[in-house]
């Protein structure tokens, strides 16, 4: 047989060669000082390669990629869990503040009852007091308004024609400007 | 253990569990393999996250026929070609195999012994850096084999190439990291 190649080297290292190409090989390297030194290299080389040190994941790193998978998000049980929590966490208050005070719980419900009407009837005139003030606000608009069309009528009688001309050319233009979108532009301060 | 195709099916089903199981069998695998590409541990863990997120999103996808394995790897490789893409790195390189040099097939007569005298670790350290030196598409399948652990038949799977071409290539890479480790005695 003739000296080893380099892929028959690695074949033989990592076995995946038949049974007689192995033997052919070994009595080979029996005999051959070259391939024995070529083929020990190879081996201490290959053996380092199989045992680089791994890279390890931090150890939440299951988790975070859970998490971006599938993000939390409040089910049905959640929600359910948070409001009997809630619910239980007022009632031991509840129970806990009349230990405290020493009062009587047997006339809580009277009294929650009682709070709970007076509550009624200050929202009950607070909504009124709101009402008579929208309708005062109402009267006010429309008196101002009844005014100032009492005194653009006695103007209307003060001014000439001239003027009225020149007040209906101003609004002419006036609303060109603000519909041609340039007004606009120019009030703004940028530049047309 | 359950084999990566029920858990597929049962994460298809609406099992997050299942899933989860994927995740915790093949992070530090695909860990190793994108960080061993980018040469960056920090980066290395973004990639990992967003190739299960893709994966996950694309199991609909998966055909059972193919190795759930293999078809993990396809992924990243793809997804690390993308990664490229988008930082400006020629891609493509990791596909080409034309500006390899081939390395001799016989022994050299005068060859030196590059792992004389070192220590294993020493050796190992030495590979650590050699490994960046090589071309992406030989640092890939030194990769795959030595650290990944894969099978010739699967490396085969992933590229869609025949065994021995694979073979041949992963010696390549071995020589190549050869020549680096001798160069740099």
């Amino acid at each position: 047989m003739n000296c080893l190649r380099i892929d028959q080297i690695y074949l033989y290292l990592e076995k995946e060669l038949a049974p007689d190409e192995i033997r052919a090989i070994e009595a080979h390297l029996a005999s051959c000082v070259k391939c024995q030194k070529a083929v020990k290299d190879r081996r201490i080389f290959q053996h380092a390669a199989n045992n680089l040190p791994k890279w390890e994941p931090p150890p939440d790193f299951t988790e975070q990629i859970m998490s971006q998978i599938f993000p939390a998000n409040l089910s049905l049980k959640n929600i359910i869990i948070a409001i009997a929590t809630y619910v239980g966490f007022l009632f031991l208050s509840v129970i806990g503040y009349f230990i405290t005070t020493g009062q009587s719980f047997s006339f809580f419900p009277v009294r929650f009852l009682n709070k709970l009407i007076y509550s009624g009837q200050n929202f009950s005139i607070f909504v009124i007091k709101l009402l008579k003030s929208i309708q005062v606000s109402v009267k006010a608009i429309l008196h101002l308004s009844g005014y100032l069309l009492r005194v653009l009528s006695h103007l209307t009688t003060l001014l000439n024609t001239e003027v009225y001309i020149f007040f209906a050319i101003f609004a002419l233009i006036l609303f060109a400007l603000v519909f041609l979108g340039v007004g606009r532009r120019f009030l703004a301060g940028e530049k047309i | 253990m359950t084999d990566d195709k029920t858990l597929v099916e049962k994460t298809l089903k609406g099992e997050k569990e299942a899933f989860e199981m994927i995740i915790r069998k093949y992070q530090q695998p695909l860990l190793n393999y994108i960080g061993r590409m980018i040469s960056d541990y920090q980066l290395a863990l973004d990639l990992t996250q967003e190739v299960f997120v893709k994966t996950y999103h694309s199991l609909h996808m998966y055909q059972p026929k193919y190795k759930f394995s293999t078809w993990l790897y396809k992924i990243s490789h793809n997804h690390i070609i993308d990664y490229w893409r988008k930082k400006k790195v020629d891609a493509f390189s990791i596909d080409q195999q034309n500006h390899i040099t081939r390395p001799p097939l016989q022994i050299p007569s005068d060859e030196p012994s590059v792992v004389k005298q070192l220590e294993i670790s020493e050796i190992r350290e030495k590979i650590e850096q050699a490994i960046k030196k090589l071309p992406p598409s030989l640092r890939e399948l030194f990769v795959w084999r030595h650290i990944n652990e894969l099978s010739y038949d699967e490396i085969a799977e992933i590229k869609g190439l025949p065994v021995g071409t694979i073979k041949n290539r992963v010696f390549q890479a071995k020589e190549m990291i050869r020549s680096i480790l001798g160069e740099a005695q």
